[in-house]
This record gives structure tokens, sequence and C-alpha cells, in this order.
């Protein structure tokens, strides 16, 4: 199959650098409060059941 | 999570053994058949204590010792483990140890991660992380970890967004039982004060 000139150019897309920042931040504001939500959860988890639970998670690799 | 905290000693019962303590436990029953002093610091402090992620590497200050010594702790670790940046005890002592470049230790035959990333102190924060290391016994199997204090003032300094979620899971676990005097000192001393908040102090 012969290529046609001018199709398929790449192109990058329009961003917002400074909306693409904002989002990055809301993001990480966002995964702290996960980590407070998680902390409380944890605090009233017994060990055997948190600990069960983060192995899987923990034993990726 | 139920913990007994002293300032030099935690102890944490019913914990599942996961393959990532198992293999710190390995490495570390090493130092102690050696009588070295050691420290476990970074990442793997956050993880024992309930943060639900996983690491590359596991890091290990000891106490400084000799060649001598060290050709009998590699004898030690030469059945379970592989050094990844030297193939012997001379070379990984004179090149890296004793140059202040860690050393890499993976599971003998395993893959390369987990590996533990084992130095001697470089600074005077890693001597005193070493000399105010907390024990940590898990249904009994002793551990030797930084102090939280010092833990979360150096994850703030580190500035990673994961080491900002580390110091702030280490300070909402321990918030109650830990010195905030000592943790604001330390955070003063590493330049690190307006982070504080990051971790979850308020008013840091």
């Amino acid at each position: 199959m012969g290529k046609k000139k001018g199709k398929n150019k790449f192109s990058l897309p329009k961003i917002d650098l400074k909306e693409l920042a904002e989002e990055k931040k809301r993001n990480f504001q966002q995964r702290l409060e996960f980590i407070d939500w998680y902390v409380n959860w944890l605090k009233r988890t017994p060990n055997k059941k948190w600990s069960k639970d983060q192995k899987a998670v923990v034993e990726q690799f | 999570m139920e913990f007994s905290f002293t300032k030099k000693k935690i102890i944490l019962n019913n914990k599942v053994v996961n393959r990532l303590d198992e293999f710190v436990l390995t490495f570390t029953s090493v130092l102690d058949r050696m009588k070295i002093n050691y420290v476990i610091v970074s990442g793997y402090v956050a993880i024992v204590f309930g943060r639900s992620r996983a690491t590359e590497d596991i890091d290990i200050i000891a106490e400084p010792f000799g060649k001598k010594k060290f050709e009998e702790f590699w004898s030690g670790l030469e059945k379970e483990f592989d050094c990844i940046n030297a193939p012997n005890a001379a070379q990984a002592y004179d090149d890296y140890i004793s140059q202040n470049i860690a050393l890499r230790f993976f599971e003998k035959g395993g893959k390369p991660i987990p590996n533990i990333e084992f130095k001697f102190p470089k600074n005077t924060l890693d001597e005193r992380t070493l000399k105010d290391r907390v024990e940590l016994l898990l249904d009994g199997k002793q551990l030797f970890v930084s102090p939280i204090e010092i833990q979360i003032a150096f994850k703030l300094f580190l500035g990673s967004e994961k080491d900002f979620e580390d110091a702030r899971h280490l300070y909402k676990v321990f918030a109650e039982e830990i010195s905030l005097a000592e943790l604001k000192s330390y955070a003063k001393l590493l330049k690190v004060e307006e982070k504080l908040g990051l971790a979850g102090v308020k008013n840091g």
C-alpha cells in the first residue's frame, strides 16, 4: 500500500499548561486527603486485617 | 492498628508478615549475628506501619566497620543474597562501602527488586538517626528503624510527591505519640518548616 502525502500528519494538541499544573496540584491534594482517610481506617482496623490487605499491594514485585 | 509506642521501642503484634518484611528480616538477621548496629530508613519505615505501596529498595545505614569484619559479613550474606554492584568482598569494601557508595543486595537467584541499599553514615543526620534508632518488634522479631520525627522531616526534605505522602502517612499514624517539638526542630534543621503542613501538622 502506497503512502498518501499529507495524510496522518503528526500534530500536537493545544494544551493549557496552567490548567495542567492546577490539575496536578488538585490530584496531589486528593491523594493527601486519601492518606488521611486511609490512616483513619487503618487506626480502627485490627493489625491482622489491614496487614493482610496490604500484603497484596506490597508483594506486587 | 494497635501498637505500643515509647521513644525507644515500638511493638506491633499480629501483623501478617509479607515477603518484603521477610526479605528485610533475612538481611537484618545477618547484621544481628555479626553484632552490627544498623537502622532502616526511608520508604520501608512508612510501609511497615501500614502505608500501602510497593518499593524498589530498602535503605539500611550501618555503623562503620573494617574490612576484615566486612569480609565475614559478606560471607554471611552470600548464602542468601547477591550483590548488584560488586563481585566480591574486597571490591565491595574498597570501591564502594569504604568510599561512601552504597551496595545493593537482592535475593540470591531472584529478581533485583526489591533490593537492600546498604551504606555507612554519610553525614551527621545519618549518624544521629543511627544513634537514636528505635527498636521495632514485629511479634517479637526485632528490627531497628529511624526515629519517626527524623523520618517525617527527612521525607519532607527529599520532596517528591511520594515522599510527602510517606511523611503524611507517618505523621497521621503517630501524631499522638511523637514529639512535635522534635519534629519541628528537625524540620527547621532541614529547612522544611513550611512543608510541615503537607505532613498534616496543624499550623505547620
